[in-house]
């Protein structure tokens, strides 16, 4: 006997369009508007990272001949130049007289990849830990965490120092691998506790009732529901990286500026002429690594309405 | 004077001895998000005497709690909207009056009980700080006869022990306790009207029965006018006078738990009584409302029970009937009760003859 | 709906002379729950939640078990289940030990015997179309003979089984947000039946659920149970549904079964104070039925820490009527058959009677009832 007509629901209660529940992250994003404004942003400090040195008449490593004066002026070039001064749109730099938009285009690059490779690195290997230690649990998750618990009890610059004793002074990569050494305990402290609350949701034991195996359910149940903070937080850290990676040039244990620009660095060299009036050499990095982490923000906190299952209409 | 009415155009300081103690009119409570408006709440009109006992009934989503809400001022504005209607109690407009004006009416007045006392109640003070406080806010009385008064007040609602009780934080009681302790505070302040919102459906069935006899117990004890909204026809049959039945926003059937109960007036009440399993119905099939509540940003055209409704015919669709007298004297918002309806009522009472045979027990 | 209720009215006739072969059986299911605490966590006590259960369930009928929350009902059925590890005791299936069972051999028994939960929203992974919810355990329990790996040949089937639930084949590409509470109740049991079980724990199946939709999942469990000869074990809070839906009842009280019975005999005479009690405070929604109430003192004690002797006698109205006697806290009462199938776990059961009721009613304080217990 199957159920009369008259049991069946009615079908005016189910949506017309089925979405899922990215579809639906996404419809909800798209109606944030600061966040939109944000990820915009960020993408168009992406594509001038990706793009931009191609287009720029200069080199970022070509240092020019050294001017007396900035041309047409009596102003001593040494100190740097004005903005749109003799196709220097942002100007140029003291001492070695680059064009600061070179620098600030091909600083992007290396701020930017720092940023995004760090927490990514950091993301990926805290969810594998984390992920380890919430679902199994028991020893493996003491030994795991504990790890955990030194690791982030760990200076950062005093890291970056013994890496660069190590590994050498100014080595971005040596930057980008310890940003994400002391990044990714963080983030398994979050995925394990997700894993942990997760573990034990409903549809889990359900899955485990039919006989789904553990593996399956780590990845087809568990994860998929764990990716929306994960996203969130690794949005985030990649601000906290760009202006990490920023503070640790600009007191000079960063990445070396005669080979590789970054905003920090750029900014760590303007420090010294920021009172002779050359404005310009510390505002533009500056107003980049602001933009770019504002931008980066919105977007995150855009994220998080938008993935928030909790946040439907 | 009837519990249930429809509003009236008079003016409401008019007749003093027969005013009713809260006398709700239009109101309209509407939600606007992302996806539209809801109008969760479109059109009620009901009234509770001084002391009278009234219960506000229906399924989730029918705007049963968001019209209690209403009536506290407890609704987030935006994205909510009161978008229509009065709330008279004790001669004042209550969507009138300032903001701290309306905290005097709220916990003074006006008491609330709450589903989930674990949520209503801070888990950072004790369950004596926060009666106390209740006390100090409505009453001109010092620290000391305030923490004197909570304590009367836990042994009123038959807390034993309540000088160590006072002492506890909320989490160090059981749910049964903590909903006592909910009352003790609500009834602190000696309200005039006590608004319960489903106080017994997070509580075990034995609990229930305490806490359901407790109210009973106090309601007649201190006269105050109590407002029971439930999901739960059973848990209303036996602690109030009269019934209001919502669905979809609005009110479909009104009038005494008897008329209600024993001779349901509108098709989904007497399928509400039909769906309650029972003893009696035993081996046989439960007899259901077909479909599911209507979505709220789709409303059918006319009645809104219209989809669902076994008897309806083409009226139905076509306009909303207005609550409308029925023989028994209660009101129902059907077309059975027109005068176009009268051929098709015969019908509708035979099978509520058999609705009730087989309820209860 | 005749076929069910014929065949019904059949299997009760069997139930009353015990001539039915047992399907489910549990002897002396234990199930603690260790409680961790001090610097070092270390286990500091237990919590006992299933303590001592044994029972029987007859192949084809509704068992329904019943208590408040914190009896163990749930973490029972759990325990049955293997989503619990046993402490103790054993649970067969057909006389095959559930408890020892692993590998492929407890993947196979889960077909065999499958769950419905509570929670229509928790119970389907979000991220999941309705497909795969329902299709990812005939992609586990997939062998040769069933081709359940094959993608058409689980579509068939999980399109059969959403119809068999009253839901369009086509809804199987959406989403659970995309359903109202008891459509995905619905697909919850398509879940479950979709592996063709025998034996099925409902865990209050409908107590999440509205009176009216609550009432369209009973008549499709019900047609359920006649189309496909299943077994129910029926666990829930609300009397009036077990009442209603199941042949036999088991009253639980902290982690103890105190009464067993057919429906219609511990609906009519009741034997467990505790029983008595849990059916006078069903609140009934006729109101010509103004019966005193026997209202019970205090809370549920804490299963971690649970009264001596008879765990109810705390509470217990009958200990009081009867000053008190030293038995009822020192020495635990046995379930024992007083009739026919009709076992009660009490010292004094005999001395429940519907006078001794009414007696108790009319002396009791209604207000004084928030009383320690422990």
């Amino acid at each position: 006997m199957t159920p009369t007509a008259s049991d069946a629901p009615a079908d005016f209660e189910v949506a017309l369009v089925s979405l899922n529940q990215w579809q639906l992250a996404w419809r909800r994003f798209r109606r944030h508007k600061l966040a939109m404004f944000g990820a915009g942003l960020f993408l168009t400090f992406v594509a001038i990272a990706a793009f931009g040195p191609f287009i720029l008449p200069y080199e970022a490593t070509n240092v020019p001949y050294p001017l007396k004066f900035c041309p047409g002026t009596t102003i001593s070039a040494n100190l740097g130049c004005p903005p749109f001064n003799d196709g220097h749109i942002l100007g140029t730099v003291g001492g070695t007289q680059e064009d600061l938009l070179t620098l600030v285009v091909n600083g992007a690059r290396l701020s930017l990849t720092i940023g995004i490779g760090a927490a990514a690195f950091a993301s990926v290997l805290g969810a594998i830990v984390g992920g380890i230690s919430g679902y199994f649990g028991g020893w493996v998750d003491t030994i795991l965490m504990r790890i955990v618990d030194v690791l982030l009890s760990m200076p950062l610059l005093f890291v970056i120092i013994v890496f660069a004793k190590v590994f050498g002074y100014g080595d971005w990569r040596v930057i980008l691998l310890v940003f994400a050494l002391l990044g990714w305990p963080g983030i398994a402290r979050l995925v394990r506790s997700l894993f942990l609350t997760l573990r034990t949701e409903v549809f889990v034991d359900a899955a485990r009732a039919v006989g789904v195996s553990d593996l399956r359910i780590i990845f087809r149940h568990i994860l998929p529901n764990a990716m929306s903070p994960i996203i969130v937080v690794t949005t985030l850290s990649v601000a906290a990286f760009i202006v990490t990676e920023a503070f640790v040039s600009y007191i000079g244990y960063g990445v070396n500026a005669a080979y590789n620009p970054t905003w920090g660095n750029i900014l760590s060299n303007a420090q010294n002429d920021i009172l002779v009036g050359n404005w310009w050499w510390p505002l533009f990095p500056g107003l980049a690594i602001v933009l770019t982490v504002l931008g980066i923000n919105f977007m995150g906190d855009g994220l998080r309405d938008a993935l928030d299952p909790r946040s439907r209409e | 004077m009837t519990a249930i009415s429809p509003a009236g155009g008079a003016d409401p300081g008019a007749t003093v001895p027969d005013r009713p103690l809260l006398d709700v009119r239009g109101l309209r409570t509407y939600f606007h998000v992302m996806d539209g408006t809801v109008k969760a709440v479109d059109g009620v009109d009901f009234s509770i005497p001084p002391g009278g006992t009234v219960g506000l009934v229906g399924e989730s989503g029918c705007g049963k709690s968001v019209t209690a809400h209403s009536i506290m001022r407890l609704i987030d504005i935006p994205p909510g909207e009161i978008a229509g209607g009065e709330i008279w109690f004790d001669g004042r407009d209550l969507l009138k009056l300032s903001d701290s004006e309306m905290r005097h009416v709220r916990g003074g007045e006006i008491a609330m009980v709450f589903q989930e006392p674990m949520t209503s109640l801070n888990p950072v003070f004790t369950i004596g700080d926060q009666i106390s406080e209740a006390i100090l806010l409505h009453n001109d009385v010092n620290k000391k006869e305030a923490a004197e008064r909570a304590i009367e007040s836990l042994k009123a609602v038959g807390v034993s022990a309540p000088e160590r009780r006072v002492k506890q934080y909320p989490h160090e009681l059981s749910g049964g306790m903590r909903q006592r302790a909910m009352i003790a505070m609500a009834l602190s302040c000696n309200p005039k009207l006590v608004i319960a919102d489903e106080p017994t459906t997070a509580l075990d069935v034995t609990i229930q029965a305490q806490i359901l006899e407790l109210i009973k117990a106090l309601q007649a004890r201190t006269g105050t006018a109590l407002l029971l909204i439930t999901h739960d026809l059973a848990v209303v049959a036996e602690t109030v006078q009269t019934i209001a039945v919502m669905y979809a926003g609005r009110i479909v059937e009104a009038g005494t738990v008897d008329q209600v109960l024993l001779a349901p007036q509108h098709p989904y009440t007497q399928g509400l009584l039909n769906s309650i399993p029972g003893v009696k119905k035993r081996g046989r099939a439960l007899s259901v409302i077909k479909g599911v509540v209507p979505n709220p940003f789709r409303l059918p055209p006319g009645c809104k029970f219209q989809p669902r409704c076994p008897y309806a015919w083409e009226a139905c669709s076509a306009s909303e009937p207005e609550l409308l007298p029925a023989p028994n004297g209660a009101k129902s918002r059907c077309y059975l009760h027109s005068p176009e309806g009268a051929g098709r009522r015969e019908a509708f009472e035979k099978s509520v003859a058999a609705t009730m045979e087989s309820v209860g027990g | 709906m005749t076929d069910a209720s014929s065949r019904l009215a059949e299997t009760s006739a069997a139930a009353a002379t015990g001539a039915r072969p047992v399907l489910l059986e549990t002897l002396n299911l234990k199930k603690y729950f260790p409680i961790m605490g001090g610097l070092l966590r270390h286990q500091v006590g237990s919590v006992y939640a299933v303590d001592d259960v044994s029972l029987q369930i007859y192949k084809g009928e509704t068992f329904g078990l019943v208590g408040e929350s914190g009896c163990g009902k749930t973490t029972f059925g759990r325990t049955i289940l293997r989503l619990e590890k046993a402490t103790g005791g054993s649970v067969s299936m057909d006389g095959q030990d559930v408890l020892a069972l692993h590998g492929d051999a407890l993947k196979r028994m889960r077909r065999r015997m499958q769950v419905i939960f509570q929670d229509p929203y928790g119970s389907l992974n979000p991220r999941m179309p309705i497909s795969d919810i329902i299709g990812e355990g005939l992609l586990a329990q997939g062998d040769k003979a069933n081709g359940w790996r094959k993608r058409s040949i689980r579509d068939q089937r999980v399109g059969d089984y959403l119809e068999a639930v009253g839901l369009r084949r086509d809804y199987s590409r959406r989403y659970p947000h995309e359903f109202s509470g008891g459509q995905r109740q619905r697909i919850g049991i398509a879940r479950a039946l979709a592996l063709g079980p025998e034996f099925v724990v409902c865990d209050e199946p409908v107590s999440a659920l509205d009176v009216s939709i609550q009432s369209q999942i009973l008549n499709l469990l019900s047609d359920l149970r006649a189309e496909f000869n299943l077994t129910y074990l029926f666990i829930a809070h609300n009397l009036s549904v077990v009442q209603y839906f199941c042949e036999r009842i088991g009253v639980m009280y902290l982690g103890k079964i105190v009464e067993v019975a057919a429906t219609d005999v511990l609906y009519a005479t009741p034997q467990h104070p505790y029983s008595v009690a849990l059916l006078s405070a069903i609140p009934v929604p006729d109101p010509r039925v103004r019966t005193k109430r026997l209202v019970l003192k205090g809370d549920v004690p804490s299963p971690a820490n649970p009264p001596s002797g008879c765990r109810f006698h705390t509470r217990c109205w009958l200990r009081e009527r009867l000053g008190n006697p030293a038995e009822c806290s020192t020495t635990e009462p046995p379930l024992r058959e007083l009739a026919g199938g009709h076992l009660a776990a009490c010292h004094f059961a005999e001395q429940v009677t519907a006078q001794a009721v009414q007696e108790a009613a009319a002396t009791q304080s209604v207000i004084e009832t928030a009383v320690d217990v422990d």
